[in-house]
């Protein structure tokens, strides 16, 4: 596929120098004199060796000289790989579009039958190329003047789980013609969702795009969700057809069918379908909807059945007694829904540093109330479990000395000992998108009810972000990054001391967030979609155990499912829209020919190598 | 170079000069006269010549040759005249083969030889020695007896004059029927390059003084044999046998002088325990010390 070509072929008449030594050594061999001794059986008495090994290291050297002079040559030459296929005129790559929106019955051998018939409609004398793609692509035949090679792997592509991505596999075939000229020819169903805003996808302006339409499902039903509650367990489905249709459901619980239902669903919308059947609470649910047309698969939902791990709270206090000393906070912690509980820990201060260093699991977020009791090892356990990945929350409340602000990553200055208690302060978000606000969504504003009698004087750094700011302009919640963990100050009680906080309805969500926003989100995934993976993708649907042994449920892009189309005029101006980030693939692409270009590099490298040889094997001839 | 000659003296020595001059019988007495006057001003005074008369001291008369107790007796100054004792055969054998016509320096081995072996002759016809010659190759190619008749040295000078170079060397032959023909005690002196089997040369060394024969030995080399002062890839031509070696001089320059010196190391080595007396003569250098070396021989040998 791959030849060699030069940049600058004059140089190539440099070669002719090559001839140079090989007359000298020519020339030198016959100036031999002839000479008359009488002790020639005293010189044949030494080693032949002598004269052969000459010979033989004077054709090295010859050979040596000859191949600097050639490496120079070549080097200046400028070689490169260059695409054979460049003399047929250009390349025209054929997109077969493999995700599962091309799985209904027949589609896709339609697929390989329009597929086959833009490889066969390609002018001789153009190369062609395949490339199978959905959400990332495959140069499944390259460059080839055969056609053969081509039409072989369109046979060997099917279709899979994918979901559809136009800007990768068009930008993949962008990448095989590269810096030649060529064509792509799409064969895909011209499904609209192909082109998300995800993606880095590009196509150059020189390269045509034409796409070849597979007709898509006369009608697609889809389930796209499932979702257990304490009554029932709910499941939608969507109707991708243009027609009403009467979906049958059926519920399996660790496979065995459980539940049927049924639906009417209208063209292009989705309804949901209530199974009065409450899923346990560790196991393998599934819905799965008859649909003989459609895609085959999206017509299951997949929802792995498990209790969330418990975050894990240590909640440090003077005595250990959590339920006493910081008995709003407890509360608040065991009020949390179902879905995220937390396991508190009340850990007396004390013996902070003791339960951090601790072998087994540390707690997610450690919840500083107190500094009494406190000593400089647990101030620097804490440092250190901060720095590691923990969160750390301090209370900068009536409990906590002062200094403890500048212990951990010098946040703050000590502040005064006793709060300004002239008026009362509300606390004001300074920004509503940080995940702890925005997580309250609109209740946010709530928090302004609160009246902080008392608070803290915390002096922020160029290292901390304030997250809040008290109205009277002190901060109010300030957080620092300590290499992988997290620090949070609040600079005001959560006991109900110099604040009213915990009687007010925000107090748990404030919480609940705050912690969540700390402790990050350990838990293991249950469900990923194909495509995903944390390490390798997934591919297919269904229940998986990953390459770390945990189980997860394994589902389609419900985008996927929706089979509406684009108009052709509509697919190409989204292709002209795609072609706007032209200069990130130019860039790659230029920096690709550099590279291709190179070669004079190991050509000189070469050179300096054999005249290093050469002067070696000289010096020990001489 | 004898010790307290002249310059002028010694340039009748040197090879190169001695082969400018015309006839072989001038070559001889050139030779020997230049080393005689040389040696005339040496406090050596061990050639072999005896008491002959008396002669009036004439102005110019080494003082120490004064016989002071007839000075005493007479009350005039007469200075000794010696001549020899007794008669030695002397055979000189001279090398002609092929090996032997090498020479970087305007002279070859074999005129170096010829030079040296008619000064021999000369010299021991001189002191009224009966002098023989033989000259071979793989053969004797002649073969003049030993004699000391006036007018044999002008036979032998003219056999020097008139040899030929032949082929290949072999040097034991004539050494053995040398030895089977001795019928005396002499002195044989061997003028040859020596490059045969030394094992061969060795043996028929030894077989000449198991006949009580005197043996000097004249290892004659061309400067260039034992130096090798070649640089250039060269194609070498056996003088005698035609074989060719190509080779580079400077790659096997060690090689070759470690051959050579072996060679020579072990003909003086060996010839020495035979009781030969072996002399390495490079035929760049002047003659006298071959000379020199003979009258050594010959003093030993009353």
């Amino acid at each position: 596929m791959f030849g060699v070509s030069f940049l600058v072929p004059a140089f190539l008449v440099g070669l002719a120098a090559a001839a140079i030594p090989i007359v000298l050594h020519l020339l030198k061999r016959e100036t031999a004199v002839r000479r008359a001794f009488a002790a020639v059986f005293l010189i044949k008495r030494t080693p032949v060796e002598q004269a052969a090994r000459r010979r033989l290291r004077e054709w090295l050297l010859l050979a040596l000289r000859v191949t600097a002079l050639v490496l120079l040559a070549l080097a200046f030459a400028r070689p490169y790989l260059a695409d054979t296929t460049a003399q047929f005129g250009g390349v025209t790559v054929v997109a077969l579009d493999r995700s599962f929106s091309m799985s209904s019955p027949g589609q896709f051998a339609r697929a390989r039958e329009l597929a086959r018939e833009a490889v066969n409609a390609v002018p001789a004398g153009h190369a062609v190329a395949v490339v199978a793609f959905d959400e990332t692509a495959a140069v499944v035949a390259p460059p080839s003047a055969g056609r053969p090679a081509a039409l072989e792997a369109i046979a060997d592509v099917s279709a899979g789980a994918g979901a559809t991505r136009y800007r990768v596999g068009l930008s993949r075939a962008a990448e095989v013609i590269g810096t030649r000229a060529g064509r792509i020819v799409i064969v895909t169903d011209l499904q609209r969702s192909g082109w998300g805003a995800e993606g880095q996808g590009v196509v150059p302006d020189r390269i045509p795009v034409s796409a070849v339409m597979v007709d898509s499902p006369a009608g697609n039903l889809a389930v796209t969700a499932i979702s257990g509650g304490p009554s029932g367990t709910r499941a939608t489905v969507l109707n991708g057809g243009e027609g009403t249709r009467l979906a049958q459901l059926r519920l399996l619980v660790d496979g065995a069918e459980v539940d049927r239902a049924s639906v009417t669903v209208p063209a292009g919308v989705s309804s949901e379908v209530d199974f009065p059947v409450v899923l346990p609470r560790r196991g393998e649910a599934s819905v799965v909807v008859e649909d003989d047309a459609g895609y085959a698969a999206d017509n299951a939902r997949y929802l792995l059945l498990a209790p969330p791990e418990p975050m894990e709270v240590a909640v440090v206090t003077a005595s250990g007694d959590a339920a006493t000393e910081a008995f709003f906070l407890y509360q608040a912690l065991q009020v949390a829904d179902a879905e995220v509980r937390f396991a508190i820990e009340p850990v007396p201060a004390s013996r902070l540093a003791t339960r951090l260093a601790a072998p087994g699991s540390a707690p997610a977020v450690v919840l500083v109330l107190t500094s009494r009791g406190l000593d400089r090892r647990g101030v620097a356990a804490l440092d250190a479990f901060t720095r590691v990945g923990g969160g750390v929350l301090l209370v900068a409340g009536p409990d906590l000395e002062p200094i403890m602000l500048a212990g951990l990553g010098g946040v703050g200055q000590p502040a005064p000992a006793d709060g300004d208690t002239a008026a009362d302060r509300q606390l004001v978000p300074a920004d509503g998108r940080h995940p702890i606000f925005q997580a309250l969504g609109e209740r946010v504003g709530n928090l302004a009810q609160v009246r902080y009698a008392r608070t803290r004087a915390i002096e922020p750094t160029d290292e901390t972000r304030v997250l809040a700011w008290f109205s009277d302009g002190a901060v109010a919640l300030v957080e620092q990054d300590l290499d992988a963990g997290r620090l949070l100050v609040f600079g005001s009680d959560l006991d109900d001391a110099w604040n009213d906080f915990p009687r007010h309805p925000m107090f748990v969500p404030f919480v609940y967030e705050t912690l969540r926003y700390l402790g990050g989100d350990r838990r293991p995934r249950r469900a990923l979609l194909v495509g995903d993976g944390p390490a390798a993708r997934v591919e297919e649907t269904g229940f998986v155990t990953l390459a770390d042994g945990v189980r997860v449920a394994v589902n389609v892009d419900r985008a996927e499912s929706d089979p509406t189309r684009m108009s052709t005029a509509e697919f190409d101006a989204a292709v002209a829209q795609a072609r706007g980030a032209i200069v990130a693939a130019t860039s790659d692409t230029d920096g690709q020919q550099e590279r291709d270009q190179g070669y004079w590099r190991y050509g000189l490298g070469l050179m300096a190598l054999a005249l290093a040889a050469e002067s070696l094997l000289g010096s020990r001839m001489s | 170079m004898p010790v307290g000659a002249t310059g002028g003296e010694l340039r009748f020595l040197d090879p190169a000069v001695i082969a400018r001059i015309g006839s072989i019988e001038l070559k001889a007495r050139t030779i020997v006269e230049g080393f005689l006057a040389g040696l005339h001003r040496s406090p050596f005074k061990g050639f072999s010549v005896e008491f002959a008369e008396y002669r009036q001291y004439l102005p110019g008369d080494d003082l120490s040759t004064i016989d002071w107790k007839v000075y005493a007796r007479s009350d005039r100054h007469y200075v000794k005249k010696f001549e020899e004792e007794t008669n030695v055969d002397c055979h000189v054998l001279l090398d002609v083969s092929g090996s032997m016509g090498y020479g970087s320096t305007g002279v070859t081995k074999a005129e170096y030889g010829s030079y040296l072996a008619a000064a021999l002759a000369y010299l021991m016809n001189r002191q009224r020695d009966a002098v023989g010659f033989m000259a071979f190759d793989d053969d004797i190619v002649t073969h003049l007896g030993a004699s000391a008749r006036p007018g044999h040295l002008r036979s032998v000078l003219l056999e020097l004059d008139r040899v030929k170079l032949g082929s290949r060397s072999n040097v034991a032959k004539p050494l053995h029927q040398l030895a089977d023909a001795l019928v005396k005690r002499g002195i044989v002196v061997l003028l040859s390059d020596l490059l045969d089997e030394p094992e061969q040369v060795i043996q028929g060394l030894r077989h000449l003084r198991f006949r009580g024969a005197d043996v000097v030995v004249f290892h004659l080399l061309d400067h260039d044999e034992l130096t090798f002062p070649f640089e250039r890839v060269t194609r070498f031509r056996d003088l005698e046998t035609a074989d060719e070696v190509l080779a580079a001089p400077l790659e096997i320059r060690d090689h070759y002088l470690r051959e050579i010196n072996t060679l020579v190391s072990r003909y003086e080595r060996e010839l020495r325990l035979v009781g030969v007396d072996y002399h390495l003569v490079d035929t760049s250098k002047p003659l006298d010390f071959a000379l020199m070396s003979y009258l050594s021989t010959r003093s030993r040998h009353q």
